[in-house]
């Protein structure tokens, strides 16, 4: 699951703070995770070396964040056991027998209470 | 934030008072009435000192003093939990005190009141003696089932008949308790002490005490000696001997007295006097009118603030409301006072610190209405009143040292009997000056309203204002009896909502109807993300989005792939819209599918034109090969009857170099044909290279020839060939006629070409071939034969430049 979530955050990240996306396949909204600083974003490189050292630290922090926005994530995505689509906790419906995403439950004619309404 | 905290601190200190620590060892006068027998007491309880009541019954006794009270006080307090020893020592019977010196009617209880048209008044107005008196009353008027309403009746029944007055100890008949009465007649009045017939009731008096007291010896015999009759029926000299009608109250009898007593005073004021109707009765009342007006004042000022824009008039309107709503607190607070000491004429004094200031602050509104929000500085128009305003307020509050304002006896009973002076009408007339200059100010900006509404309600705001100032005057009821405090408030409140509704002040009230008819998807957020306002596209912003626009609010995101979210910081929050894309998108879809269709349709078109091209090429090579193989044909055939003939002639090396100079000539005019169709120039250095070959074959066949060129420069292709054309048919003519040596010479001359030749044998058998001379006559030129005395020669002349006359 975090495999399939890693491979479907999108990078809205900007030099000040990390912030990654995912997109529910059903409903197509998107989910930001919630938004980490970059610990040197209010400091400028003045010289070439420590840009570099900068942009390291960037990236490390970076795929730091990107493990947090999977973990994140996690707490609102499912897989849907039918189609295998990575859906939200609103397109997700919690059924009798199986839990399944919005429209496989309408094609199966399955009821049920979406995750979170 | 930390202001309003602080405010509210302040309220609760005022509302909650600076509790003194329990102190204990003072005897308190709690009940009225009861100084008689407090002073009879003091000497036999050691350590403890007279004083007066300073709070409530309750209070007191919880400070650990021993208070004086009755029973009906006593047990309820107890069974409340507060105090836990009564010792109770004198009865109390309320009783009618007839004074005979005044009249001479027969009075044995209350029926005989109503026959005897007598007036008839209480010695007091407090509530414990209310109570007391309508407690025996009720008694008196049915002793099964009393009820307060009988009482109730029958006190109006005399106060329309023969009267009756509350604090009135000058009335011929007075409803007081029976040592009062006593205490009278020792004075030297001519009291009757008349226990009413119906019946009565017989209160106890004692001390309440948290804790155990230890009264000395001898305590009976100096109260019934200070004209108190004791708890147990011992009674001094002059009281009643028959005390049969009177009620000794029980146990039972205190949560029924209680129940029944209750609100005597309010009732007593509005059902028998018939005052208060428009006002507070009671002290209850006071404090919750209080209560209820300050809470709908705050809530009136928490509309006004949610709906007016400019924050100056914000900022006006919570003067205003915190003026009202500290004079109501301080009223209330004074109401909580039991001595009117100096605390409580401060108190007083007090309410003109905002009463003054409202008519001020109303002015103000009215002058920074006439420009826009910080145009004028915030004191600019107000220090004149400003500085009026404070020494009113220093005027009235110093009022103790210069009587100016208030006259009153110094020590005197100042709550009721006092008189205004100059100073009082000195700041009447000012405060009225700034409050006339308010509403003249709002019937010029009102007359210059566009809207009907601005111009009628200034109009009919002052209409109402003088018709209650008419009101008060004439003292109508429901005017003159109402409470001036919460007049004032509603008159400013209603001053404000008048300036409101003429349009005055621009307003924001229409935020729902503007939300619900917007086109553009819009969402107001508050601090913590929750939906203020939405108009009725927009979707709802999920929290996720919430904490990434908060984060980077100017950067756009998108919701989905057809909704892109603007937001920008808004006061408290944010106002977030949604930018529709999917039409964006579609084009873009659709400008997509018609680049794959167009780059399709490109590459079929492509591919044909290179097909066509291809069979254009063939087409053309096919007809290139046709024209030259025309062109050759001729050359070719005979150049093929030539060799066929080469075995048989026995000058084979002439017949060879001549069928090489054929070859030649085919071969160059082969490249003259194809530098033709490219439509290139040759240079005149490269036809004299093609002639000097030809004379270098010529010369291999037997013939001398030479053949110069002079500077021609590049010359057209049709030109060259028809140059070398006519150089290889004359020299194919010399070699035929043995004609050597052949001497040709190629210049320039003027605007034409000549090519001449000069052959060594006679050119009388001149002749050239049909095409040649039909070429050169196409283009314009013309080959001639000279005869040049001695000899003949051959001069082609061609124009330079292309075919003449075109």
């Amino acid at each position: 699951m975090i495999q399939l979530l890693s491979s479907h955050l999108e990078d809205s990240s900007t030099p000040q703070y990390f912030c990654f996306s995912i997109r529910c396949e059903v409903c197509g909204e998107f989910w930001y995770s919630s938004s980490i600083p970059f610990s040197k974003a209010a400091q400028a490189a003045e010289y070439r070396e420590k840009k570099e050292l900068y942009d390291a630290i960037y990236q490390r922090e970076k795929q730091r964040a990107r493990l947090t926005a999977g973990q994140e994530a996690r707490e609102r995505f499912s897989q849907c056991p039918i189609c295998r689509r990575l859906v939200c906790d609103a397109c997700f419906l919690i059924c009798d027998e199986m839990d399944l995403c919005r429209e496989c439950a309408a094609r199966m004619k399955e009821s049920g209470e979406p995750v979170a309404p | 934030m930390k202001r309003r905290w602080s405010l509210f601190l302040l309220l609760c200190l005022l509302l909650t008072g600076c509790s003194t620590a329990t102190s204990g060892g003072r005897l308190i006068s709690a009940a009225e009435g009861s100084a008689t027998y407090s002073t009879a007491l003091l000497p036999f309880l050691s350590g403890y000192t007279l004083q007066d009541a300073e709070d409530t019954l309750y209070v007191e006794v919880s400070r650990g003093n021993a208070v004086a009270c009755f029973d009906v006080q006593a047990i309820p307090a107890m069974d409340r939990g507060v105090g836990r020893y009564w010792y109770p020592h004198v009865a109390a019977t309320v009783v009618l005190a007839v004074d005979r010196t005044r009249t001479d009617a027969v009075i044995t209880g209350w029926n005989s009141l109503r026959e005897s048209q007598v007036p008839v008044g209480m010695n007091s107005n407090s509530v414990i003696r209310n109570m007391l008196a309508m407690g025996a009353l009720s008694y008196g008027l049915d002793r099964k089932e009393p009820t307060k309403q009988d009482a109730l009746v029958f006190l109006e029944d005399l106060y329309r008949n023969g009267g009756f007055e509350l604090n009135e100890s000058d009335a011929p008949v007075l409803l007081c308790l029976d040592y009062e009465a006593a205490a009278w007649n020792q004075d030297g009045g001519n009291y009757e002490i008349i226990v009413p017939v119906e019946g009565t009731v017989s209160y106890r008096m004692g001390i309440l005490s948290e804790v155990p007291l230890a009264l000395e010896s001898g305590f009976d015999a100096a109260l019934l000696s200070a004209g108190l009759p004791l708890a147990n029926g011992d009674r001094p000299e002059g009281f009643p001997q028959d005390y049969r009608a009177a009620h000794l109250l029980g146990e039972e009898d205190y949560d029924r007295f209680l129940e029944l007593t209750r609100d005597s005073s309010r009732d007593l004021r509005r059902q028998v006097f018939h005052t208060r109707l428009y006002t507070t009765a009671d002290l209850r009342e006071h404090i919750l009118s209080a209560v209820l007006v300050s809470t709908a004042i705050l809530l009136w000022r928490g509309t006004v603030s949610h709906r007016v824009t400019r924050h100056d008039v914000r900022r006006v309107v919570g003067v205003i409301s915190w003026l009202m709503v500290g004079w109501l607190l301080l009223r209330l607070f004074k109401y909580q006072l039991l001595v009117e000491g100096t605390l409580c004429r401060m108190c007083w004094y007090g309410y003109y610190l905002f009463q003054l200031a409202l008519p001020v602050a109303l002015l103000y509104l009215t002058e920074i209405l006439k420009g826009k929000e910080g145009e004028k500085r915030l004191l600019c128009p107000l220090w004149p009143p400003l500085v009026g305003y404070v020494l009113s307020v220093l005027l009235v509050l110093t009022n103790d040292l210069h009587q100016l304002v208030f006259r009153f006896v110094p020590g005197g009973n100042w709550s009721s009997d006092y008189y205004y002076g100059p100073g009082f009408w000195i700041v009447a007339a000012f405060s009225l000056l700034l409050l006339a200059a308010a509403l003249r100010n709002l019937l010029r900006q009102g007359r210059r309203s566009p809207y009907w509404r601005g111009r009628i309600l200034p109009l009919m705001f002052c209409a109402g204002l003088l018709a209650y100032l008419v009101a008060y005057i004439k003292r109508v009821p429901p005017v003159w009896e109402s409470d001036p405090t919460v007049c004032v408030c509603l008159l400013s409140v209603l001053f404000f909502e008048t300036v409101l509704r003429a349009g005055m002040i621009p307003v924001n009230i229409q935020y729902q109807r503007l939300f619900a008819s917007a086109p553009i998807s819009l969402t107001l957020l508050d601090e913590k993300g929750r939906t203020v306002l939405s108009s009725s596209g927009a979707r709802p912003i999920s929290r996720s989005v919430w904490k990434r626009l908060r984060m980077d609010i100017h950067k756009p995101l998108l919701r989905d792939r057809d909704i892109q979210l603007h937001a920008v910081p808004v006061r408290s929050g944010m106002a977030v819209w949604q930018e529709d894309l999917s039409q964006l998108n579609s084009l873009q879809k659709e400008i997509q599918a018609v680049q794959v269709r167009l780059e399709a349709a490109n590459a079929l078109l492509r591919e044909e034109g290179e097909v066509k091209k291809r069979l254009l090429t063939s087409e053309a090579n096919r007809a290139l090969f046709e024209q030259l193989d025309r062109d050759m044909e001729r050359r070719i055939v005979s150049l093929v009857r030539l060799i066929e003939t080469l075995p048989e002639t026995g000058q084979s090396k002439g017949l060879t170099a001549y069928i090489t100079l054929c070859l030649c000539h085919i071969k160059r005019r082969c490249n003259l044909f194809f530098l033709a169709r490219q439509g290139e120039p040759l240079c005149g250095d490269e036809l004299s290279i093609y002639l000097d070959e030809l004379a270098e074959l010529a010369r291999y066949a037997g013939l001398q020839i030479l053949i110069r060129c002079g500077e021609t420069g590049p010359l057209e292709i049709r030109s060259a060939a028809l140059c070398y054309d006519f150089a290889f048919e004359t020299i194919s003519w010399a070699l035929r006629e043995n004609a050597s040596p052949l001497m040709g010479y190629l210049e320039p001359e003027d605007t034409q070409l000549a090519f001449r030749f000069l052959p060594g044998g006679d050119p009388g058998q001149w002749n050239f071939s049909k095409e040649l001379v039909t070429a050169v006559s196409a283009v314009g030129g013309q080959i001639v034969c000279k005869d040049l005395e001695d000899a003949i020669g051959i001069c082609m002349m061609l124009p330079l430049g292309g075919e003449e006359g075109g």
